[in-house]
């Protein structure tokens, strides 16, 4: 009679442990978080930041520089910086610049960059200025390049002085793992500068 | 009584040693800064889990949080910070330090006749290549400890025991739950070598109330942590999503061992460390191997598992997850014993390369146990 207790008590645990098995394994969560933690569609986890930043000024996301003028631009994408530079990590990064009210009409973004390429593809970046697209670029080595992109005054006109920059590559080139990570790397940034165009 | 006293020495002579390596590096005499100075990379989030997981959205760059990390041993340690007053660093050594006599400790019965093996394994543990492990602030002091008391437990036949050492094993790493499988093949080995027959097992096994307890406590510090997220933070699996801000991804292990093997060749003089991880996996498997054709076919199989689990998501940090598999050191420590010069020859060098080891990695140049 003992035993048999013990075994419906043995039996009621593991239906218990089943039950919460089964209500930890569903979520509850937000869209972003579930895009990048459990989708995996998109290496971009938006963060809240300020976007304090000083037209004309350049912006070095290398390690062993200051991390606070990039840190306040930085919304998602880009990983822990490395003396080059910073990689974004998948196909997507995002940048937010706040501006104040006497910023010129257009303005002009500088990235220096190189990007992942194989020798059989080339890859593009496109970038977009608070969603509209303003501009595409290929990179046919791996060396890194000066590219600009000039962002009209009609870009920004309805997001009252904030300005989301978007960076999209084409997709992930196909290459041989070299280190942790390097499967996702595609674009290498060195220094990211916006100004008044000429 | 002596054994414990032996243990106690070997530790106290670890620590110190340790600390003289840290000294003659730094020319720093503070025994607090040492604790500061060797708590890198996981044990910095251990302290954060001792502070409390994180709700909502990360706000650093690639989403990295510390829902990763198992609770049992930060909680272990944050307890005894709080009743010594001392910082969390120099807790988390001390913490490990305990828990490293006791493992050696502990791990006695399981060389059973065999003393020039055991005493080999407890010098390894608190004096060796990988006893780092015992002195800084790693969940895998706990985790070996556990890992060598259900082994015990398993020795001795109770069940239920080795099920209740298994709960604390699965709240303290996400490989702890998988001994349960141990558990099972140990109790099918005993139960056969008993002269019990195949079609006899099922109601065997059924009418066992002391195994089938120990089996459904196995998962228990499991669930807790995973309810714990999911009421928390909306997400029960937290701590194997957030493995996506590490750039790591489960995949298939044969390919990923494949992968590191890649990246690591030519294995260099001066190793880097993907040669380094390339090696340690190698390394595990054969240990593993050998594991089994030493007849601990238990030990193998939990073995295997953890380190097939590990590995689907690459062979980062491989060196420290086999380090952190006890069976693996009971059998080198077995093997190396079995030649008496071999095994007197493995005091010095094993000591040796112990110290080589705390020295990169307060450096903080070396990578062999990140």
């Amino acid at each position: 009679m003992r035993g048999k207790l013990a075994f419906a008590g043995i039996v009621a645990l593991g239906l218990a442990e089943l039950a919460l098995g089964a209500f930890a394994a569903t979520t509850d969560v937000g869209p972003e978080y579930r895009a990048y933690y459990i989708d995996r569609t998109t290496g971009c986890l938006p963060r809240e930041v300020p976007g304090t930043y000083a037209l004309g000024t350049t912006v070095e996301p290398q390690s062993g520089k200051p991390r606070r003028a990039f840190d306040d631009i930085l919304v998602c994408g880009f990983e822990n910086s490395i003396p080059e530079g910073t990689w974004l990590r998948g196909i997507e990064g995002r940048l937010r610049f706040t501006l104040d009210d006497g910023a010129p009409g257009d303005l002009v973004l500088r990235l220096d960059a190189s990007a992942r390429v194989t020798p059989s593809f080339r890859q593009q970046l496109t970038v977009f200025a608070n969603g509209q697209p303003v501009g595409i670029v290929t990179f046919d080595d791996k060396d890194p390049h000066q590219v600009e992109f000039l962002i009209r005054a009609s870009a920004r006109a309805a997001a009252s002085g904030r300005l989301d920059i978007a960076l999209r590559m084409q997709r992930l080139p196909h290459v041989e793992p070299t280190g942790k990570d390097s499967r996702l790397h595609s674009l290498l940034v060195g220094s990211i500068w916006l100004g008044p165009a000429d | 009584m002596r054994l414990w006293a032996v243990l106690a020495l070997f530790a106290a002579c670890s620590l110190l040693l340790k600390f003289a390596v840290f000294v003659y590096m730094t020319g720093d005499l503070s025994p607090l800064a040492f604790a500061d100075r060797i708590c890198l990379w996981d044990c910095r989030w251990f302290g954060k889990v001792a502070q409390g997981y994180e709700v909502g959205l990360p706000t650093n760059r690639n989403g990295e949080a510390n829902w990763a990390f198992f609770p049992l041993y930060p909680l272990l340690v944050k307890a005894v910070a709080m009743l010594t007053m001392l910082p969390w660093t120099a807790a988390g050594v001390l913490v490990s330090q305990v828990l490293g006599i006791l493992a050696a400790g502990c791990a006695r019965p399981l060389f059973g006749s065999q003393t020039r093996a055991y005493w080999l394994f407890a010098f390894g543990a608190l004096l060796g290549p990988f006893s780092l492990l015992f002195s800084m602030p790693y969940s895998e002091s706990l985790f070996i400890l556990l890992t060598i008391l259900v082994l015990v437990q398993l020795q001795r036949g109770d069940y239920l025991r080795a099920g209740a050492w298994a709960a604390l094993l699965s709240a303290t790493r996400v490989t702890g739950v998988l001994i349960g499988a141990a558990i099972v093949l140990q109790a099918i080995i005993d139960y056969r070598r008993a002269g019990g027959a195949w079609r006899d097992l099922p109601r065997s096994f059924l009418s066992d109330n002391r195994l089938l307890l120990g089996l459904a406590l196995v998962p228990l510090g499991l669930l807790g942590y995973m309810v714990y997220l999911r009421l928390w933070m909306g997400d029960g699996l937290a701590f194997a999503h957030v493995q996506v801000a590490w750039g790591r991804a489960l995949d298939n292990p044969f390919i990923q061992f494949g992968i590191a093997l890649h990246s690591g060749w030519p294995f260099k003089a001066h190793w880097d460390p993907f040669s380094t991880y390339a090696v340690g996996g190698l390394v595990a498997v054969v240990l593993t191997t050998l594991v089994a054709l030493r007849g601990h076919y238990a030990a193998a199989l939990f073995c295997f598992i953890a380190l097939v689990l590990s590995f689907s998501a690459g062979l980062f940090s491989s060196v420290r997850f086999a380090a952190g598999l006890a069976p693996l050191g009971l059998v080198s420590a077995e093997l190396i014993a079995r030649r008496r010069w071999l095994s007197w020859s493995a005091y010095p060098i094993g000591l040796a390369l112990g110290l080589l080891v705390v020295a990169g990695w307060i450096s903080g140049r070396d990578f062999t146990m990140v």
